[in-house]
């Protein structure tokens, strides 16, 4: 089964936002628009492989939460 | 009825057995779309003359195969997809309504519209279809479509694109064309028709927040020749994910002003494809006139360029707005019929000679080259303070500022601002910061000027203005305390 971890999600969020993230902040308060995502979600796929949909940030909020939702979509497949 | 109409409708494409139409990983033949579209036509046949038929469904197969079925029965053809309102069915009125499934296991349902039909004759024979308008500009609108419209788009010579992968060689077979269109509110629906009308197939894509990534191999396994993306789609994808565009050999944009840095971004990131911008109102049901942009382009704006084949332009001085700038109007095939409201035919698009024509409220301005520019809407002028102001002059002007990737002027109850997206580095410059407020001074002082990394953006690709303006609310507050 394919994993991402929470702080994964955020590492590549740092990068892409150029500052630090918690693992439980609602990212979107935390001023992640949709652009970000996407380079998030680039980010994540050049360093995983996995390449995860958009809606599970949209749905998930938190860097942990979306590690969750991402490892239910995979133990789903 | 004409016989190139009878040939798009009933032609052989329709039985044949090669692949028409790529939606959800699931390919489907021209015979199936066919037999799909044959079901719609006897559902409807069964519930007696109709004139006005939504075809609701959740694939866009779904609306295509359905319209067609509405097309063969005589109707317009409302496509739906779950996103129409109550108000714009006011508009439209229809008589009945058809729920279609595709995929797998297709499904036809037909639900009759209570009460006394209307009389057939309420909208022109010639109305085939409705496209809505965003409502940007007030109110939405129901405009009709109208065959001759869909076959002057479809044999509109100067949207051709070469088949094949490679921009500038000879055409080898059919196109294949990327669909990104949504099915309402959206007058490029209606290039999945020319595609399909023109030879070519459909392979529809999903969305950038779904599943971005699935482009690369559908453009390899199918042969994707061209795509057209909304302006914002285009800036957001070169700017996080150009790979997934890069083997497109023909990008059309429109929608929104297509932006000189983001052209600038995308050859940078290595993009060789040709990009043309296309502009036009809804009211002539896809785009009136296209630039295509030459590999050494400089000039602060893209123009929106010269009229499509068929079509032709006035400019008309107007009463108001920058002295310099003239409103567009358009004429020619591709102007709809009118608007439709409470399901009557209630305004024609016609100048004074009867002959089909709209204004757009647009203004332009030519270049050296002949080629239009837009230079804001006649509306467009915004009061600061009781003075006047021109947005989109102002917006030009600071784009063409050094490490200025683009402008957009919001205005709330309290506040104007100028929204300027500029490179990383010049956030934090003050000398950069200095350039950019005097000249929004220029226009006018009371503009709030605000430097951002990025837009906001809308799940349909357009900048989030409401939450450009919560974010400048809330910082105002804050520097207020």
């Amino acid at each position: 089964m394919t994993q991402i971890s929470p702080e994964a999600i955020t590492e590549c969020l740092s990068t892409v936002l150029d500052r630090e993230v918690d693992t439980d902040a609602d990212i979107f308060t935390a001023g992640v628009d949709s652009l970000a995502v996407l380079r998030c979600r680039a980010l994540l796929k050049e360093r995983t492989g996995i390449k995860v949909p958009g809606h599970v940030f949209f749905e998930g909020r938190t860097p942990v939460r979306i590690a969750e939702l991402i490892g239910a979509e995979h133990a789903g497949r | 009825m004409t016989d190139t109409w009878h040939e798009v409708i009933h032609g052989d494409r329709w039985t044949s057995a090669s692949t028409l139409w790529v939606e959800d990983g699931t390919e489907y033949t021209g015979a199936q779309v066919g037999q799909l579209a044959s079901t719609v036509e006897q559902a409807i046949r069964a519930h007696g003359p109709a004139r006005v038929v939504s075809i609701r469904s959740a694939e866009k197969l779904g609306c295509f195969a359905g319209q067609l079925g509405a097309w063969r029965a005589g109707c317009v053809a409302v496509a739906d997809d779950h996103t129409l309102s109550e108000r714009d069915f006011g508009r439209v009125r229809p008589d009945l309504t058809i729920e279609v499934r595709s995929g797998p296991s297709p499904s036809v349902e037909a639900a009759v519209a209570p009460g006394p039909r209307l009389p057939r004759d309420r909208i022109p024979e010639e109305v085939v279809a409705v496209n809505f308008t965003s409502g940007s500009t007030g109110r939405r609108k129901a405009v009709a479509v109208t065959r001759g419209n869909l076959l002057a788009l479809f044999g509109c010579r100067d949207l051709d694109v070469l088949g094949g992968r490679n921009a500038d060689a000879a055409g080898r077979g059919p196109v294949t064309a990327g669909s990104f269109a949504t099915v309402t509110y959206d007058g490029w629906w209606f290039d999945t028709w020319r595609t399909i009308a023109t030879g070519g197939r459909v392979v529809c894509l999903p969305h950038v927040n779904d599943d971005v990534f699935a482009w690369p191999d559908l453009v390899d396994t199918y042969g994707i020749s061209r795509l057209l993306l909304p302006a914002a789609v285009i800036t957001t994808v070169v700017e996080a994910v150009p790979d997934c565009i890069a083997d497109i050999p023909w990008l059309f944009s429109g929608g929104e002003q297509f932006r000189t840095s983001t052209y600038r971004r995308a050859r940078q990131a290595g993009l060789r494809g040709r990009f043309v911008n296309l502009y036009g109102p809804t009211e002539a049901t896809f785009a009136t006139h296209h630039y295509r942009l030459p590999e050494q382009f400089s000039a602060p704006t893209i123009p929106i360029g010269r009229p499509l084949e068929g079509c032709w332009q006035t400019l008309r001085d107007p009463a108001e707005g920058p002295p310099d700038a003239r409103e567009l109007a358009v004429h020619g095939p591709f102007v709809c019929l009118g608007y439709l409201e409470d399901g009557a035919l209630v305004h024609r698009f016609r100048d004074a000679a009867g002959q089909a024509s709209y204004r757009t409220g647009d203004l332009v301005r030519p270049d050296e080259n002949g080629d239009l520019v837009f230079a804001g809407r006649l509306d467009g002028e915004v009061k600061v303070n009781g003075m006047r102001v021109d947005t989109a002059a102002l917006e030009q002007r600071i784009t063409t500022l050094p490490r200025v990737l683009d402008c957009r002027v919001a205005q709330d109850e309290r506040h104007t601002v100028a929204f300027v997206r500029t490179d990383p580095a010049a956030l934090h410059d003050p000398s950069a910061r200095d350039r950019i407020e005097s000249v929004v001074q220029d226009f006018s002082p009371a503009i709030g000027v605000r430097l951002v990394g990025r837009y906001p953006v809308k799940a349909g690709g357009k900048v989030d203005f409401p939450t450009l303006m919560d974010r400048y609310r809330l910082t105002e507050k804050v520097e207020e305390t």
